[in-house]
């Protein structure tokens, strides 16, 4: 029985050795491949690979895509992976005429930039030419050059309350009624800061205050087709909405509203 | 030698014994106290909360009261307390001390801007017991964020302002009955601490306190031993409940026009009683409702007179103004024949006698028309004698009077029906006797001006959650009954319209130029203290109720003065002074009512580029654009307004083509539509003036090209024809 358990030494020592070979090539493979792949690591790092190759821009109208990158802070040749999207996003932000920006990274060494811009909403005439106006309420400091779009003149507004509101009313404002405002003069009154007046593409005149100018020009079109074509005037939505001819004679030829109108104090 | 050890080995012991029963009596208390929480019979965590933590009230604001055009009554705003701290611990730099330094020019300073005499608030300052800081009760309170920038900037030390809610109502003297106001009302906790409830006191502020209230939060923190929160600890925050918001039928530009009527009326006449109300016919809202005399519901002045909403609250005989459901019921009946004639003057019932109010003289045989015109007793007398009291009866019944029209607001007044007596249902039929309230006179005059439909007249258009933002209560036009039909109500229009236009009629002042007016006037005896009606030629109740305009009434007016102080002239003329520019301006406010069609009109442009010209042509006339086509081109190439865009029929949109492009004839249009050609072919454009072309640089039918500049020159319409009318005027001058 006890022989049986015994086991000779020089049977059992092949056995080790081999165990200890192995565990020494185990060891020997972790080394290496660890080795290895921090020198590719470094490799990759030190290749073209690893840097910015190429910057794409996308959704820029207003701005060229050479603007939209300087003002990214982003750079060919710098390391893709310390671009720095985050920060170039923050910077394309501070733009007035960039509502939306993001930045991804494509394979292997692209970036991509992708904006949305804030709409021109109007032109803000001044010296120098046409201004344009943005949703966001801001007037860019370069005019238009080449033909302008089909867009509203705005003048004497300057960045502020007034063009804020009429931004807001340019985005609330349904299209069609928006599409019928040719021009706005912002003209302050004593008792109404914000007091405008407007003419439409139809011929008539529209006196307003840009407090309430959003939601009383939605009515527009079924006051302008109540009225006659013919006989011009100020169609007043300050108050109420009431219709006044250039020529007191053509009023009472308008209708009732203007003979309602007569009856004003 | 032995024995000294023996007695070191005791001592020993007994130390031992003793620091370990000592110990044992300390573990073991320890161990009580953690075990039970409690010592000396107090709850040692309740102990410990009271010292450290302390509750703040977060006050709930109330809800806003809007007008039907979302335009505020009343809304919770911003105002301060003052507190003066008079603990010199607090200074910690004597350069710039944060106590009070100098009591009597604080005092000096303090009482040009609070409502305090100098030497109160120096005994406040210099109250006895050290206390830590005082405030300055009432005057103190309610300070607006102007007076609290003044005070900081006299650069007082140890003044400091606290934040608190206040109700504030931005009209002024605005329906003040109806909105009511709130008050500040002090309560004592059982802690004796001190707080302000604000809580409505009358009209709506008061009957929807339940919801305009809201519910206050509460922060509760752990702090030090001087109140500072303490770090890392956390908050309990019952967060408040903030008050719903309530949207009124109120339109706040009808009742200004209202509230400056009355006011006129009150200056000139210093009537004892006045009131109004402007509804919308076909809905029964209530677009305005006031009162004189009224109040500030900021301040409250001149509130210790009335407290009552005399349009609700008060129970009348309405006088003749009550002719207008006897016409209505007489028609429907088929008793009134308009040109039938009937002896005027006087009435006979039993041993009483009915007379016209010219001292029963009356105008001889005259025709029902002009019984109603003139406002006749003795032609109501006959018509209900005709259609029998018991039918008329049924008539008051089923205009709802004598019944509460249960308008949302409180203490409604239900009126009473005088008619157990001949006599009692004579006077019933022309106004006197009987009473009614304002909203049942109301409510009748829907059914006359609705045809046949009586409107349930309603204040509260909506109340919406605060917090959930949904509608909680919302007030559809309600229809409470059909007492008359569509033809009697309109023939009894007919007939109020003459009351107004005819030679004889009494509504006469009543005429608004332009307005085709139906109604119909009264004069109430009052009734004095002694029960006994008064006399004097002002001891009526003049009153008018007008419907306009008369072929499908919009507004319902309703204006009663009493006991003006009258200089030679009729009771119309008050209440005239209210009635017409109050439905004059109302009507002219509302005049071009925006119609719900709009939609019908626009125009969603299709995408035509690359398709042929005489397609997108036709497509474009067919729906109602005006096309303007530039070139001879068989295909489209662009569009401005670009496909997608919409337009309102009869504007412009221009259709580039493909070939030879030349310039349309611009006169006449605005600059927008310039710029769509400018746009499409891609030409600089410069320009003068503003309005409408009346020259360009580029004539008609001129070839044009890209990047070509156009010339434009602008004017306005108005300054043509104003320059042309001076023009015929100076020829007519030299002619």
């Amino acid at each position: 029985m006890t022989k049986q358990k015994v086991i000779s030494i020089e049977d059992r020592i092949p056995k080790l050795k081999q165990i200890r070979k192995k565990k020494a090539n185990r060891r020997l493979l972790l080394l290496l491949s660890v080795f290895f792949s921090l020198i590719l690591l470094v490799v990759y790092l030190q290749s073209p690979l690893s840097k910015v190759a190429e910057i794409h821009v996308q959704g820029s109208s207003l701005m060229t895509k050479q603007e939209i990158i300087e003002q990214s802070g982003l750079e060919t040749g710098a390391s893709i992976w310390t671009a720095g999207k985050g920060r170039a996003e923050e910077a394309l932000l501070k733009d007035d005429r960039i509502k939306e920006a993001s930045v991804t990274a494509g394979f292997p060494n692209d970036l991509m930039i992708a904006v949305v811009e804030q709409n021109e909403i109007a032109y803000a005439a001044r010296k120098g030419g046409l201004y344009p106006v943005l949703q966001n309420g801001k007037i860019l400091s370069e005019p238009v050059s080449g033909a302008p779009l089909q867009l509203p003149i705005l003048y004497d507004f300057k960045e502020g309350e007034a063009l804020d509101l009429f931004a807001e009313a340019a985005q609330t404002l349904p299209n069609e009624v928006f599409n019928t405002i040719s021009e706005v003069y912002y003209d302050p009154k004593k008792n109404d800061s914000l007091h405008i007046k407007a003419f439409m593409t139809d011929g008539f005149e529209v006196s307003a205050t840009l407090s309430t100018f959003a939601e009383k020009m939605v009515y527009y079109p079924s006051i302008s087709t109540q009225l006659n074509p013919d006989v011009k005037g100020v169609i007043d939505i300050e108050v109420g909405s009431y219709f006044k001819a250039y020529d007191p004679a053509q009023q009472q030829e308008t209708g009732e509203e203007a003979l309602e109108e007569a009856e004003m104090p | 030698m032995m024995e000294n050890r023996n007695n070191r080995k005791i001592g020993a012991a007994i130390l031992y014994i003793g620091f370990a029963l000592l110990f044992f009596i300390l573990f073991s208390r320890v161990l009580y106290i953690q075990a039970t929480g409690k010592a000396d019979g107090h709850e040692l965590k309740n102990e410990a909360l009271e010292k450290y933590m302390r509750t703040d009230v977060l006050e709930a604001s109330r809800g806003t009261i809007y007008d039907t055009n979302g335009e505020i009554i009343a809304e919770d705003a911003t105002s301060f307390t003052i507190a003066a701290i008079l603990d010199d611990s607090v200074t910690t730099n004597p350069e710039s001390p944060n106590h009070v330094t100098d009591p009597e020019k604080t005092a000096k300073v303090l009482a040009k801007y609070i409502d305090m005499d100098e030497a109160d608030i120096l005994a406040r300052l210099k109250k006895d017991g050290d206390p830590f800081q005082v405030e300055f009760g009432k005057a103190g309170r309610g300070l607006s964020n102007s007076v609290k920038l003044q005070i900081e900037e006299e650069n007082l030390p140890g003044i400091t302002f606290i934040r608190q809610a206040k109700r504030f109502y931005p009209n002024g003297t605005f329906a003040s009955h109806l909105i009511g106001f709130t008050q500040q009302i002090e309560k004592e906790d059982k802690n004796a601490n001190v707080t302000f409830e604000t809580e409505g006191q009358m009209g709506i502020e008061k009957s929807y306190e339940k919801y305009l209230q809201g519910t206050d939060g509460k922060i509760r923190y752990t702090s030090d031993l001087w109140g500072y929160l303490l770090p890392e600890k956390q908050e309990m925050v019952a967060e408040p409940e903030d008050g719903d918001h309530m949207y009124l039928t109120i339109d706040s530009k009808i009742q200004t026009f209202m509230e400056d009527a009355l006011n006129e009326v009150e200056a000139q006449y210093n009537p004892a009683e006045a009131f109004a109300v402007v509804a919308e016919a076909k809905t029964g809202k209530i677009l305005a409702m006031s009162q004189r005399p009224t109040f500030h519901p900021g301040t409250r002045e001149g509130l210790d007179v009335n407290w009552m909403n005399d349009l609700v609250e008060y129970s009348y005989e309405p006088g003749s103004t009550m002719k207008i459901f006897t016409l209505a019921a007489a028609i429907e009946e088929g008793v009134f024949n308009p040109e039938a004639t009937y002896k005027s003057g006087t009435y006979s019932i039993g041993p009483n006698r009915i007379r016209d109010h010219n001292g029963g003289a009356g105008w001889g045989e005259i025709t029902y028309e002009e019984g109603i015109q003139r406002s006749s007793n003795v032609a109501i007398a006959n018509m209900l004698e005709e259609m029998t009291p018991s039918v008329f009866r049924q008539y008051l019944e089923d205009f709802h009077f004598g019944q509460k029209t249960d308008i949302e607001l409180p203490s409604e007044a239900s009126g009473s029906i005088l008619f157990n007596y001949p006599l009692e249902q004579v006077t019933t039929a022309f106004g006197q006797g009987s009473t009614v309230n304002a909203m049942q006179m109301l409510q009748a005059a829907t059914a006359i001006a609705n045809g046949g439909k009586m409107m349930k007249p309603y204040i509260i258009d909506k109340i919406i959650d605060n917090t959930t933002g949904k509608t909680i209560v919302n007030t559809e036009p309600e229809v409470v009954g059909e007492p008359i039909s569509k033809e009697t109500a309109a023939e009894t229009l007919d007939i109020l319209e003459t009351v107004i236009t005819a030679e004889h009629g009494t509504g006469k002042p009543y005429h608004i130029e332009g307005y085709d007016i139906a109604g119909k006037t009264g004069t109430a005896q009052l009734v004095g203290e002694d029960g006994r009606y008064l006399t004097g030629t002002n001891n009526y109740l003049f009153s008018f109720i007008g419907m306009a305009p008369k072929d499908d009434p919009e507004l319902i007016v309703y204006a009663a003065v009493a006991q003006p102080k009258l200089d030679n002239e009729s009771g119309s003329a008050p209440v005239s002074k209210i009635f017409n520019p109050v439905m004059r301006n109302s009507l002219q406010y509302l005049n071009i009512q925006p119609d719900e069609t709009i939609t019908s009109q626009t125009v969603e442009l299709k995408d035509f580029t690359g398709q042929k010209t005489f397609e997108a042509r036709e497509a474009y006339a067919a729906s109602g654009v005006d096309p303007v086509i530039i070139g001879t081109g068989n295909e489209i190439v662009k569009q401005v307004p670009a496909a997608g865009e919409k337009l309102l029929q009869g504007e412009k949109a221009v259709l580039l083509t493909s070939d030879k492009w030349t310039m349309p004839n611009m006169t006449g249009w605005a600059i927008r539509d310039v710029m769509k050609v400018a746009q499409s072919v891609g030409l600089k454009v410069s320009y003068s003036g503003s309005g409408y072309v009346i020259s360009q640089n580029i004539q008609a039918d001129d070839a044009i090209k890209e990047g070509q500049k156009l010339i434009i020159k602008l004017e306005k319409p108005g300054s043509a024809e104003e320059a042309n009318k001076k023009a015929n005027e100076e020829s007519d001058q030299s002619g």
